[in-house]
């Protein structure tokens, strides 16, 4: 999952972009609003960390212009006012989600982990699909509750496919989603991945999970499972 | 001095009316008395010169009448007009036949050529006598003096005095009238710009006006001038005080985030050092969200639609704790408004709503009314407040409070109702939690607190 996080305080910038990389997450960091605009434009991005206080375009600006653009991936701002004026009128123009600083990183973790799942339809933190279960918070991965050991390349290959359950994805969606740089664009790659998440998740060859639509991408078969309405 | 611009002119334009005309009344009756005492002694005067003529003294110096005398009443006793002549002596020589028993005492004669003229006590309203000295010369030669006395009632007189002091009066209630009248015209009239300007400045507190008008009156216009400079310099001074508060919550915070995750970087943060953090970071949080609160009052303030923004506070709500299945039912009186500064009354929301959905196991009703101000009232189906919620409200318990709790949020809101004069209380609600009741009273009535 591609996250693109704009914040003009370089230690804070970098303290967050390394915990969501540790977490398996591809981060573009912007140090104001021009640039995180050009890196939401540029690249297909799963959710994106506004702060508020931005030089240049305030980080209200951003959020409406991305939403203007027709961005309907989820933003969280993070923002210094705890007044609840800004979240409600931060909220209103088009963020999904806030954090007053100082906040702890794992509850900006926890946030931005809620906040895709929820992008991609699923309300309960465990992904449950079939006999596959991913859990997000821990990023533990079980078949029929057996525990499968995973890189963290393919544990980022199956979370995409599998949030995007039933929609295809193609190579370089996916590609675009595990790196950072598009320095790298051999899509063999991904089919290694994909090759390698087939044999551990599906070793005996019955279920089947990942679909190969030829020139277009992947598809996750499954049925998505576990979700309460 | 208490009282109405309008009455203390009225008063004292009154009592000058009062001094005003008393004093000519009081002038127009001397007047009116004067000319009529001159009136008076011309006819008793004519009287006494009609007596003479028709009078013929005997050689024995004793007095006859020739003919008629030249009044009927002479003749009729107690008709109110007596005539006498005496001799230098006193003695009374003639009398006209209404005398009868008629004696003044003082009737004394008065020498030759003197006209003397005075008021005698009598019946009713007195009467007005003319003494007149003649000398009488005779064929014989001698020269008897006489004095002739004509005395008439005052009945008449009284009774013209009477009638025009009544009209004198009438008159005169008539003109206070009329221009008390005039007066509370002229008044209203000079008064209006200022009642417009009182209408205009309550509109103005009700929202409906951004400046006073420019027409009014000269000498109104620097008071009402310097109104609109003020609710000028107030908004820009709370929106500057807003953006130092603002910049100072970046400033602050943004530093206290970096240290927090630098902390954590490296596993779980030593507590010596993120207690500190922890505790820093809450007091800043209370601190900036208390300064922010109550920014504005007054002229300055605005009109709030409850209703939509609970809406959008709910809303918020929704997308914050999107895991969250909450059913929300706001029952708001339609058009409800509250006169004051949003911020505040976001901030109550906001922190009252959170705390519900933050606890509620399902469900969280908002309500709000009209009653004495504003009064919200929002519940949830949660476990309730702790055994002591009054702890919760009270001041001195605010530093021990953690964020994420009901601490910090309800102590901001309970800062604010005390702010802007108003209350909070904790209970149980039908749902089976808590039910946090805030109640600000209406802004015109409370004012800043200090």
């Amino acid at each position: 999952m591609r996250l693109l996080i704009i914040e003009d305080e370089t230690p804070l910038r970098a303290s967050v972009a390394t915990r969501l990389r540790d977490a398996g997450y591809v981060v573009d960091e912007a140090g104001d609003g021009e640039e995180g605009l050009w890196f939401a434009r540029e690249y297909p991005q799963d959710l994106a960390i506004v702060d508020l206080g931005l030089p240049g375009i305030p980080g209200m600006d951003v959020i409406r212009n991305l939403r203007e653009d027709g961005v309907a991936f989820p933003i969280l701002v993070l923002t210094a006012r705890g007044r609840w004026e800004d979240k409600v009128d931060g909220l209103g123009a088009g963020a999904d989600d806030y954090l007053v600083k100082p906040f702890h990183m794992e509850e900006l973790l926890a946030r931005v982990q809620a906040l895709l799942r929820r992008a991609a339809g699923w309300s309960h933190p465990v992904l449950v699909s079939g006999p596959v279960a991913l859990d997000t918070r821990s990023q533990e991965v079980r078949v029929e509750n057996r525990k499968v050991d995973l890189t963290s390349f393919e544990f980022r290959v199956l979370e995409c496919l599998l949030m995007k359950a039933g929609d295809v994805v193609s190579k370089a969606e996916l590609t675009e989603h595990i790196y950072e740089q598009d320095f790298d664009r051999d899509s063999n790659v991904i089919e290694v991945f994909v090759g390698r998440l087939r044999k551990k998740l599906d070793p005996e060859g019955t279920l089947g999970p990942v679909e190969t639509l030829r020139g277009r991408g992947y598809r996750w078969t499954l049925p998505r499972a576990g979700q309460p309405d | 001095m208490p009282g109405t611009l309008a009455r203390r002119l009225l008063v004292a334009s009154s009592l000058l009316l009062v001094v005003f005309l008393g004093l000519a009344g009081a002038a127009l009756d001397h007047a009116f008395r004067q000319s009529s005492d001159r009136a008076t002694r011309d006819l008793l005067m004519s009287r006494v010169l009609g007596l003479l003529a028709a009078a013929e003294v005997q050689p024995d110096s004793a007095i006859s009448m020739r003919g008629d005398l030249p009044e009927e009443r002479f003749y009729r006793p107690g008709s109110g007009l007596y005539a006498r002549i005496l001799d230098g002596a006193g003695q009374t020589v003639w009398a006209s036949p209404s005398v009868a028993g008629w004696a003044p005492d003082d009737s004394l004669p008065v020498k030759p050529g003197e006209r003397r003229y005075d008021r005698l006590p009598g019946n009713e309203s007195g009467l007005a006598r003319l003494r007149f000295g003649i000398e009488w010369e005779l064929e014989s030669g001698a020269l008897p003096t006489y004095t002739v006395e004509v005395a008439e009632s005052l009945a008449a007189y009284a009774a013209e005095l009477g009638r025009f002091r009544r009209e004198i009066g009438t008159w005169f209630v008539i003109l206070g009238i009329a221009l008390v009248a005039v007066q509370l015209w002229l008044l209203s009239y000079l008064l209006k710009p200022l009642g417009r300007a009182v209408d205009e400045i309550a509109a103005m507190e009700d929202g409906q006006r951004e400046r006073l008008s420019d027409d009014f009156p000269s000498e109104l216009r620097a008071l009402t001038g310097r109104i609109n400079d003020l609710v000028v310099q107030e908004r820009s001074r709370t929106t500057r005080y807003r953006e130092t508060l603002d910049n100072l919550a970046h400033s602050l915070k943004t530093p206290l985030a970096v240290l927090r995750s630098t902390l954590s970087a490296k596993g779980e943060p030593p507590p010596e050092l993120a207690g500190p953090v922890d505790r820093i970071d809450d007091i800043v949080a209370y601190q900036l969200a208390r300064a922010t609160a109550s920014g504005h009052h007054g002229l300055a303030s605005e009109t709030v639609d409850v209703t939509e923004l609970a809406e959008a506070t709910a809303a918020a709500l929704v997308k914050v704790h999107g895991d969250k299945p909450i059913s929300c039912e706001l029952s708001i009186e339609p058009g409800l408004a509250f006169r004051g500064d949003r911020g505040d009354l976001a901030e109550v929301l906001g922190n009252l709503m959170d705390n519900a959905w933050k606890w509620a196991a399902g469900q969280v009703r908002v309500s709000a009314r009209r009653h004495n101000g504003l009064s919200v009232v929002v519940e949830d189906d949660g476990p309730g407040l702790p055994p002591n919620p009054d702890a919760l409200l009270d001041r001195g318990t605010r530093r021990d409070l953690r964020p994420g709790g009901q601490g910090i949020g309800l102590a901001v809101v309970r800062d604010i109702a005390a702010d802007l004069g108003g209350s909070i209380e904790a209970g149980v609600s039908p749902l089976g939690g808590a039910r946090i009741c805030v109640q600000l009273p209406p802004e015109r009535a409370s004012g800043p607190a200090g």
